[in-house]
């Protein structure tokens, strides 16, 4: 068990330790904090994912137009959907040669009408395809942005605390100190007091004795 | 005659014994003033000290609250996307036909229908139905318009939605800066006031300690006024002569002088 000599060895001896008790005692606040935050964003990370966005972004024109022309002409076309197609246009041809138009004004505008509904349908089909998807990651992006801050937010709480809790150590050491700084000189002067009442009270009776010698000649 | 040296003696002895009393007292009212400067001293290291704890601990606390709003904006910045509205106020404005490649896409739809048959492949060129032909590509994009017009402000108004977003985080952001700011003027403050309970405690010492020098220049004075005092009137009675002409003590008819 420690011995200390004096209260200023005491306090000299265990403020720091209290103060590095607080520091320790934050850092391990703070890195529980963070692995809090990080457990939450952990499974998020792993599904945070923005392909879909950045490719309804270039679709839409909002990555330029060479970014446009690059994702409208990748986007993945199925066996059916080319079928599909194909098989509207072929009775489209064949309703026209049914009735004797096959290569009349009518059969080509309606002819292509309907490949460019085709065309536009297929890119409006990729864009609601992507939206689902687009509203996931706005939404996983959003529960990230807040565990993010509200992390931060705790962590900035911690440190600014800590500040208050080391301040408050120190000023309440200094008080032991004061006081012990302050009895210290109370006591040596109340010694010199009783010192001097002692020698003044000896004084009087040599000079209660002197002045009765005097009375007695 | 050796009566009153012996008086002036004894008054002497008393006055340096008050003397030394009113030294000890002046000397314990100096020792408490030394310790009421060295506790000073003391409380105002450790409110320096304090003061820089809470300080740095503040700063750390503003670069982490500036991590929290980057990050966290960071997070939204992809769909804080406030052009996307611009463009769509616009082309809703102007009720311009959609453009770029999804035009280009749409356009070239149509054509290709046209060059893929051979009933119509050679129709296209700068001819009367070749321009029909392209003027039908354009109708085909325009009747798709408002499709793709949607599609747009959705995506707008999403953006527009991240950018309120990150707007509100920024702002948090820097009302939590100003917290701290707050916050760190009352722990400066609070730091002080609590040195405010000692530095009292101080002030009272030294009060007490002025007392006390006071009390025994008070008593000093007092005590020598008294011994002078008491001095002449032993030095009267002794030189003072009664009704026969002795000295007091010196009267040999009186008895009390020979017990």
């Amino acid at each position: 068990m420690a011995t200390f000599e004096s209260i200023d060895d005491l306090i000299s001896r265990r403020t720091p330790e209290a103060l590095g008790i607080l520091n320790q005692g934050s850092e391990e606040q703070l890195r529980l904090a963070r692995l809090g935050t990080q457990a939450g964003l952990a499974p998020l990370q792993e599904v945070d994912d923005l392909r879909a966005f950045e490719e309804q972004q270039s679709i839409l024109g909002q990555r330029g137009a060479e970014a446009q022309e690059f994702a409208i002409g990748n986007i993945p076309e199925s066996q059916f959907d080319t079928e599909l197609r194909r098989r509207q246009q072929q009775q489209l041809m064949r309703g026209a040669a049914a009735s004797g138009e096959a290569g009349g004004g009518a059969t080509l505008q309606a002819g292509q009408q309907l490949a460019g509904a085709q065309q536009a349908n297929f890119i409006q089909q990729r864009l609601a395809q992507l939206s689902p998807l687009v509203a996931a990651s706005r939404g996983i992006r959003s529960t990230m942005s807040g565990l993010s801050e509200q992390g931060r937010v705790g962590e900035a709480q911690i440190q600014s605390g800590l500040g208050t809790q080391l301040a408050n150590i120190r000023l309440g050491a200094a008080a032991p100190q004061v006081a012990s700084i302050q009895r210290g000189a109370e006591l040596s002067g109340l010694q010199g007091i009783s010192s001097a009442n002692q020698q003044a009270s000896r004084n009087n009776q040599l000079a209660s004795l002197a002045g009765t010698l005097a009375g007695s000649f | 005659m050796p009566s009153a040296i012996g008086a002036v003696v004894g008054v002497g002895v008393s006055l340096i014994g008050q003397r030394n009393t009113k030294k000890a007292s002046q000397r314990a009212a100096d020792k408490q003033r030394n310790a009421a400067i060295e506790s000073a001293d003391v409380l105002a290291k450790a409110g320096k000290k304090g003061e820089a704890d809470i300080l740095r601990q503040n700063a750390l606390a503003r670069h982490t609250s500036e991590l929290a709003t980057i990050e966290s904006a960071e997070q939204l910045r992809p769909f804080a996307d406030t052009s996307a509205f611009k463009r769509a106020t616009d082309e809703f404005l102007g009720n311009l036909p959609v453009g770029g490649a999804i035009a280009d896409s749409i356009r070239q739809s149509s054509i290709d229908f046209v060059s893929s048959r051979p009933e119509f492949s050679g129709m296209i060129g700068n001819t009367p139905v070749g321009q029909e032909i392209d003027r039908q590509g354009d109708l085909a994009v325009s009747a798709a318009t408002p499709q793709f017009r949607d599609s747009l402000m959705q995506s707008a108004q999403s953006g527009l939605a991240g950018a309120a977003d990150v707007a509100q985080i920024e702002q948090r952001g820097f009302n939590r800066l100003g917290d701290i700011a707050g916050s760190e003027a009352a722990q400066r403050s609070s730091i002080l006031i609590g040195q405010g309970p000692q530095l009292a405690q101080l002030q009272t010492g030294a009060d007490d300690a002025r007392l006390l020098s006071s009390v025994a220049g008070q008593n000093f004075r007092t005590g020598a006024t008294e011994q002078i005092a008491g001095l002449a009137g032993n030095l009267t009675q002794q030189f003072t002569k009664d009704e026969f002409g002795f000295r007091s003590g010196q009267d040999p008819f009186n008895q009390g002088n020979f017990n």
